[in-house]
């Protein structure tokens, strides 16, 4: 959907709004996704969606309705159907009426060559990864998806904001009998993916993983891959509520402004970043992390500066309660990096274990953030500076803040595929705590 | 659905046939959803949506193509199903063998959740009123600082139609409600959560009387588990309640025995599985005592559809029976692939635009033979812990490694419950903890509960399945404290 056809659609659902504030989201979606395993394509799918998200307020007592219906009947019955909701609620006394324009961020993460891949290029491209496993008698899964899409957002005090965005993401997975590796390649310009280049990482990791030894659970020195660290950030961002933090709910309670990491970690968000591009204002589709404000820009916040927290998540609300700066929920997130490869981190380490990704992770403890999960698709032994071995899976119970106070370097980011837009380095993070093992 | 639906079905089947498909369905799905959340005095969240859409699923050149669209008129219909050959096409130039569909009967068929009520026919003041009511006499414990509830509500009108003739309908109505207290003291905060059993029944299935009733007790296990004793680590006697067990039953034997996974199908997002073909009806998956059942005909069951969206009708068979590894979820493609002649009915889609996968059935611990209650259970017990609720979940790719907490923990000595415990987790690997297992209680403790939210699929895809059991004990299993 073109901007002018988004923007008549939400003057029309505005127009036709009587409640005393309105707010209206809409967003579209054009996207495809070609699924490969034991070196063949097993599933090809393309979508194409559009939502209207209309939500009224009658002072603080607000009601939400969607739909994907947008004849006339469709939008007025969506409309009518978010005030009569609100009419027939009660109160929602952390409600705040709806902004003003704001200015917002020129984010350009739109490329007209992801929107226009095709079927047959996707699998042009798995044909070629898969012939390279399958000659070495290797055995290739995966996927690779493209998204070309729109956020726009307006409400009753005339704000208006429209961001078009694509994605493309190619992950495989290479298995010999007994080991697998894995590998990603991530951008919004799809002339950026290469299958190829990812391949022949998860084929190098899945055959220098073979015969994986088994090792004892316990502390050990890790290193981190991007992908592996950038999970556990990403499930820590959930626990960063400053309201739940403030009422003694999450574990950073009483953590603002005190050191909760390595001086290495500096942790920010800036979404106009041409690495990884995120959205300039808020559309809600976080909202079960955090409250959000529909149209509210996207600040430049630094969460974590040289180890110490500088600030958690605010709401518009708790923000206004408590007169802190609104932060609002990142669109993207930059663990800043170092200038040592991978390579580099691993030839400092004299005994360890080298981290491909996670897999499953979870919560056990919120109040410590205990998060437990299992290594995947790549461990490996590090003695003597160098990888000697893959190792059977483990399964960790460990904080991210231990993680974070723990690191003792950080290696060269990049962008990775895990929850929001993100640029992560490898870390090297000292006594990481492994509980027990598993058959493979 | 309108006739007008069921005329742009066809126009769907004709086009894809025309294009050159040797097989197509199409299914046109109506979604509605309702979620309301209450935190403490204020509505925090109220979201009614309803959408309407269709995808093309077909087989070209011995290969899948699927498209799917929310623009329903139709030239979108024929440009859509047109689409999907092309994507089939494209697919058949990476493909080591034609996809196969095991044979299933063509019907033409309707099914409907059986329901008083219609959940979207009620009064949100009704629903936010008894919300509200809730936190209220959760919060008259001093020690609980939040108080949260929900209820969801969703309505889906199924018209399923294929180029083998079956035209099938369905409305499959769901309800679910829960609430939790959270009290709060120095450095730590316990959550007490009171989730009946979500099933696909109507807006009877809310009962205000029982979740009133619930609360004082909910607010008072609260404050009691924040000041509860530590677990002690080691080896211990489990007995798990349904709602844990639900969990557990989910992780380590609903997606170990979905056969595409164990096939290789998942490996790219959610794994594969220890549960091959090879170890079908060799494999000890748990003792004697245990069995489950895949019902998809289960009244009121969260995966009761009626049929599948391969077209494949509602079964019950054994996953495992006796301690023996008996069956698999399939779907008409996988099916085959081990030499099945008909698909178990597991192949799902969560949305119109999601093409269907297979899903985990409604799957249950069948309840113990002999009389045996919960106080029975205990009554056995040295050194143990009772485990009510969910809590933290996590399981390796291949379905072995798991660990599990719970929601309230309950210290057993010498054959009684002696006082709350907090901070426990337990670890196992499938087939030793399901082999540890030496009783489960009679039907009598029997309850249906089931899973809203699992996830599967790339892209990921959310389904939902019931999962009942009666409370069950396991010998000498791993307990760690979950608590940095």
């Amino acid at each position: 959907m073109r901007k002018d056809d988004a923007q008549a659609i939400i003057a029309k659902a505005l127009a036709l709004a009587r409640a005393e504030h309105c707010e209206v989201t809409l967003t579209g979606e054009n996207s495809a996704s070609t699924r490969f395993s034991n070196n063949a394509i097993t599933q090809n799918i393309a979508k194409t969606n559009a939502g209207l998200t209309v939500l009224a307020a009658y002072g603080q007592t607000k009601g939400k309705a969607a739909t994907n219906d947008f004849s006339e009947e469709g939008i007025t019955s969506c409309v009518r159907r978010a005030e009569e909701i609100a009419r027939a609620s009660e109160p929602d006394t952390e409600y705040l009426p709806p902004v003003s324009q704001p200015s917002y961020k020129d984010v350009k993460a739109h490329f007209p060559a992801t929107e226009a891949a095709t079927p047959e290029e996707r699998a042009g491209a798995i044909r070629e990864a898969c012939t390279l496993c399958e000659k070495a008698g290797l055995n290739l899964a995966g996927s690779f998806a493209t998204e070309a899409g729109f956020a726009a957002v307006g409400n009753s005090r005339g704000l208006f904001g429209f961001w078009p965005y694509s994605d493309a993401r190619y992950i495989s997975t290479v298995l010999t009998g007994d080991s697998s590796g894995w590998a990603e390649s991530v951008s919004n310009d799809v002339t950026q993916v290469n299958p190829l280049t990812a391949t022949g990482i998860a084929k190098q990791k899945a055959e220098a993983a073979r015969n994986p030894m088994e090792v004892k659970p316990g502390k050990y020195t890790v290193i981190l891959e991007p992908a592996a660290a950038a999970e556990m950030i990403l499930f820590m961002l959930f626990s960063m509520d400053a309201k739940a933090a403030h009422e003694g709910r999450n574990g950073f309670a009483g953590k603002e402004n005190t050191p909760v990491a390595s001086p290495l970690i500096t942790l920010r968000n800036q979404a106009d970043h041409p690495c990884c591009p995120g959205a300039p204002f808020n559309i809600g589709n976080w909202e079960w992390v955090l409250p959000v404000t529909g149209g509210m820009p996207v600040p430049d916040v630094t969460w974590i500066e040289k180890g110490v927290l500088k600030t958690l998540m605010y709401s518009r609300f708790w923000a206004d309660k408590t007169g802190h700066a609104y932060t609002g929920m990142p669109s993207n997130l930059i663990l800043l990096g170092g200038d040592a490869s991978l390579e580099e981190l691993v030839a400092s380490v004299d005994d360890g274990l080298l981290v491909t990704r996670f897999w499953y992770i979870r919560y056990v403890d919120p109040m410590t953030m205990l998060f437990t999960g299992m290594t995947r698709d790549g461990l490996f032994r590090i003695e003597k500076g160098k990888v000697t071995h893959g190792v059977k899976n483990l399964r960790f119970n460990e904080s991210p803040l231990a993680m974070l106070r723990n690191t003792v370097k950080v290696g060269k980011a990049v962008r990775t595929g895990i929850g929001l837009p993100n640029l992560t380095p490898p870390l090297l993070v000292k006594d990481f705590t492994f509980t027990s093992g598993t058959s493979f | 659905m309108e006739k007008i639906i069921q005329d742009l079905a066809q126009e769907a089947l004709d086009a894809t046939l025309d294009a050159g498909a040797a097989y197509a369905d199409v299914r046109f799905l109506r979604m509605k959803r309702q979620n309301i959340q209450a935190e403490d005095q204020r509505v925090s969240g109220i979201n009614d949506s309803e959408e309407l859409g269709f995808g093309v699923r077909v087989i070209d050149k011995g290969a899948w193509g699927f498209a799917g669209s929310g623009v329903v008129t139709k030239d979108e219909v024929k440009k859509v199903a047109r689409q999907a050959v092309a994507i089939a096409k494209a697919s058949a130039t990476a493909m080591k063998k034609p996809v196969s569909l095991v044979p299933e009967p063509k019907r033409v068929a309707s099914f409907k959740t059986p329901y008083l009520v219609d959940p979207f026919t009620v009064g949100i003041d009704q629903k936010v009123g008894l919300l509200l009511e809730i936190n209220r006499e959760l919060l008259k414990n001093t020690g609980v600082k939040k108080a949260e509830g929900f209820m969801i509500f969703k309505k889906d009108e199924r018209l399923f139609a294929s180029s083998e003739g079956s035209l099938l309908e369905s409305e499959v109505v769901t309800s679910a409600v829960g609430y939790q207290a959270t009290a709060v003291g120095e450095g730590d905060a316990k959550v007490r959560t009171y989730y009946p059993p979500p099933m696909t029944k109507g807006y009877e299935h809310i009962n205000a009387q029982d979740l009133l009733a619930n609360a004082k007790r909910v607010a008072d296990q609260a404050v009691q588990h924040l000041h509860a004793k530590e677990c002690e680590e080691g080896k211990k006697t489990l007995i798990l309640d349904p709602q844990n067990l639900a969990l557990t039953i989910h992780e380590s034997v609903g997606h170990a025995t979905e056969l595409d996974r164990v096939l290789g199908y998942e490996e790219s997002l959610a794994g594969r599985s220890f549960a091959t073909p090879d170890l079908l009806n060799n494999l000890e998956y748990g003792s004697h005592e245990v069995s489950f059942v895949a019902d998809n005909t289960l009244a009121h069951g969260l995966a009761t559809h009626g049929f599948d969206d391969d077209g494949v009708e509602g079964q019950m068979w054994f996953i495992v029976n006796e301690g023996l590894f008996k069956g698999y979820s399939t779907s008409r493609e996988v099916a085959g692939e081990i030499g099945w002649k008909r698909s178990t009915g597991g192949c799902r889609a969560d949305h119109w635009g999601s093409i269907p996968i297979v899903r985990i059935p409604n799957l249950s611990l069948a309840p113990g033979k002999k009389p045996m209650s919960l106080d029975d259970l205990i009554h056995d017990v040295k050194d143990g812990i009772f485990i009510e609720g969910r809590g933290s979940f996590s399981i390796d790719q291949m379905r072995c490694n798991f660990q599990f907490g719970g929601n309230a923990f309950w210290e057993v000595k010498d054959g009684k419950i002696t006082q709350m415990l907090k901070n426990v987790t337990y670890q196992s690997m499938t087939t030793e903890f399901w082999n540890s297992c030496d009783a489960v209680a009679d039907e009598r403790f029997w309850v249906q509960d089931g899973i809203m939210n699992c996830g599967k699929g790339d892209p990921v895809q959310v389904s939902q399945m019931t999962h009942g059991a009666s409370p069950a004990r396991f010998r000498n299993i791993t307990v760690r404290r979950g608590r940095a």
